[in-house]
């Protein structure tokens, strides 16, 4: 740590007053939310990706239930590639002739909602699948992080597609769980790690000496100080999937026809015509996309700082 | 040491058993075989039939298995259905092509990480070190083919300075013409891939850079009164680039994993454009053979990885 943060450890302990309780100095320890907020202010990039994604997040939910699906479905040729601002249309047609702005906005809302399902999916499996190989450790644990190791190394990118192409009756929940499939790895290494060291200490052993269940113990004790370290995983996986979404969508083989995607509005690109003279066309999926996944990573790099006293700003 | 390096391998072996197996599976649940292609307007059903049983399409899983994998030591990794080649020939084709992209990636990925993760970490909390940051969180945030098509649009289309898609122009003759083509072709797709794969490099060595500041040999390297340039260049930088150089197996296969987008947005025929249209046009037995090798590549990535890192740190030694 350099000199300078090590003043600034100093300058913000002794600016704390110290309440005196039976002889005792106690220090109040900040609350998760008011340390989130201190970060927030310190870091003025993320506060301002933090309201720019609030606000983009509100508009898409919001605007998204008052686009009819005929805006998205309906194909008229004749207004095909209209540039923006041309017949009331803001941002342009795309090449069935749709109004850019919905198919953004309903976009948006699917690519969001995918993510947001994909990530909850890995989370959910990679908690418990970190905490049980943790805490258990053994000839289990050996083996699942064996499995995992293996995994994670797999070209996952090709295998999704391969399954997206050969699985039958497909749409949004079989997309979701195949990707599912391949999201839950890391964090389970993460949570095993973390698992692993708070196995070892006394809160632990004392719950077990009084004769606590495993499952109480793993889900009642030590999963709430595992809170700071799955919101950041939370949030950052969150970004990844949108781009893996996104990737998918825009190879052709995410979300199927009918259902918008950005990934799928920024593949009209793939004609060298459209990449080269119709801009207006794909660039405003692309700055969604950036946005809203660099907004996030902000976000998210926060709420690590914030879980992690070493790494804080403020 | 020894011991260590032949545990690995050892692992191997089951691995790609397992990995074999998967691939054999995807394979098995792929609609078509090996004769769909041959199928024509006046071919009798029951002579495929008989040429379906003969190939061992009824035996059980099992001997299907065997047979599949007997086939794969002899090199036939069968008939690719629409380009009616062997797949062995058509992967050899669009192979050169993948390894020199990724090579460049990785190259200009080192040359951009290097550089950069020093300064992060020498000057941590600096304002160099925050733009630097503020960098990493653009590559590690963007999904990768947004930042091909603006790189395409941008320096292809709107600037032309590179070449728009293909790995080599038509008029190009000459051993020395063809290379310097070629290497012009790539330098677009690897420039920007390379900068993409810099996000892990430079946190990792920021990081080492930062954690060796305080150890005790700087300081006494210091306190001999080594001169501070020569204290990063030598001292630290020796000691935190090996586990640096370690993940290079990783980023291999991370390239060769990503050529799908790369390649698919520049048109450049390689394994993973290649990957694409068979998979669009159906030809499963290229694909098969595709993803079998490139899980193979993975593998041999993360054992050469775990090889150099157990070379360099005796604590992460398997037992």
């Amino acid at each position: 740590m350099s000199e300078k943060n090590e003043t600034q450890v100093q300058q913000s302990v002794q600016g704390k007053v110290p309440e005196i309780k039976d002889g005792a100095v106690i220090v109040e320890t900040p609350s998760t939310w008011r340390t989130i907020k201190r970060e927030f202010l310190k870091d003025k990039v993320a506060l301002v990706s933090a309201i720019i994604l609030a606000v983009v997040f509100v508009t898409v939910i919001i605007w998204a239930f008052f686009i009819p699906r005929s805006a998205v479905t309906n194909v008229n040729i004749i207004d095909q590639y209209l540039t923006p601002g041309t017949q009331g249309h803001l941002l342009g047609t795309d090449e069935q002739g749709r109004d850019q702005v919905k198919m953004l906005i309903a976009s948006a809302r699917n690519s969001l909602m995918i993510a947001f399902m994909i990530s909850i999916i890995g989370q959910f499996f990679g908690v418990i699948v970190g905490l049980i190989t943790g805490y258990f450790r053994g000839i289990v644990d050996t083996i699942i992080m064996r499995v995992i190791d293996f995994w994670i190394v797999l070209p996952f990118l090709m295998i999704i597609i391969v399954l997206v192409s050969i699985v039958p009756k497909y749409n949004e929940w079989t997309l979701i769980w195949i990707i599912g499939l391949f999201a839950w790895q890391g964090t389970t290494r993460l949570i095993r790690s973390k698992v692993l060291s708070e196995a070892d200490r006394d809160y632990v052993r004392a719950s077990k000496t009084s004769g606590s269940s495993n499952f109480m113990i793993m889900f009642r004790e030590i999963l709430p100080n595992l809170a700071s370290l799955i919101i950041v995983d939370t949030t950052l996986n969150f970004a990844g999937n949108i781009g893996i979404e996104t990737t998918l969508s825009f190879l052709g083989f995410g979300l199927p026809n009918g259902t918008p995607s950005l990934g799928t509005m920024v593949s009209a690109a793939t004609d060298p015509t459209v990449l080269a003279t119709k801009p207006y066309v794909w660039v405003p999926p692309v700055i969604f996309i950036i946005v809203i996944c660099v907004g996030i990573s902000f976000v998210g790099q926060v709420f690590r700082r914030a879980a992690d006293a070493r790494q804080r700003l403020g | 040491m020894w011991k260590t390096i032949i545990r690995r391998v050892l692992i191997m072996i089951p691995q790609i058993v397992i990995l074999s197996a998967l691939v054999f599976i995807l394979a098995k649940l792929m609609p078509g075989d090996p004769f769909s292609g041959t199928i024509g307007p006046n071919t009798d059903p029951k002579q495929i039939e008989a040429l379906k049983r003969a190939a061992g399409l009824f035996d059980p899983w099992y001997v299907q298995y065997w047979h599949w994998i007997v086939n794969l030591f002899h090199g036939n990794l069968g008939q690719s259905y629409t380009l009616k080649q062997p797949v062995v020939t058509v992967l050899g084709n669009r192979i050169g092509n993948t390894v020199w992209l990724s090579l460049l990636s990785l190259i200009v990925s080192y040359a951009v990480a290097i550089p950069l993760g020093m300064t992060a970490g020498r000057f941590d909390g600096s304002r160099r070190d925050r733009a630097i940051t503020i960098f990493n969180y653009f590559t590690f945030g963007l999904p990768t083919f947004v930042v091909f098509l603006l790189g395409l649009y941008i320096f292809g289309y709107q600037l032309n300075w590179f070449p728009t898609s293909g790995t080599i122009s038509i008029n190009a003759s000459g051993f020395f013409e063809e290379t310097a083509s070629r290497f012009y072709h790539m330098i677009l797709p690897g420039i920007l891939a390379g900068v993409l794969g810099t996000t892990s490099t430079v946190q990792y060595l920021r990081s080492e850079i930062i954690d060796a500041k305080s150890q005790d040999y700087v300081r006494t390297a210091r306190s001999k009164g080594v001169p501070t340039n020569k204290v990063y260049s030598r001292h630290i930088f020796r000691n935190s680039l090996l586990p640096i150089a370690a993940f290079a197996g990783f980023q291999i296969t991370g390239l060769i994993g990503g050529s799908v987008v790369i390649e698919q947005v520049f048109s450049y025929p390689g394994m993973g454009q290649l990957f694409i249209t068979a998979i669009t046009s159906r030809d499963y037995s290229v694909v098969t053979a595709i993803v079998l090798f490139t899980g193979i590549l993975a593998l041999f990535g993360s054992l050469l990885s775990d090889i150099i890192l157990s070379l360099v740190d005796p604590r992460i030694r398997i037992e």
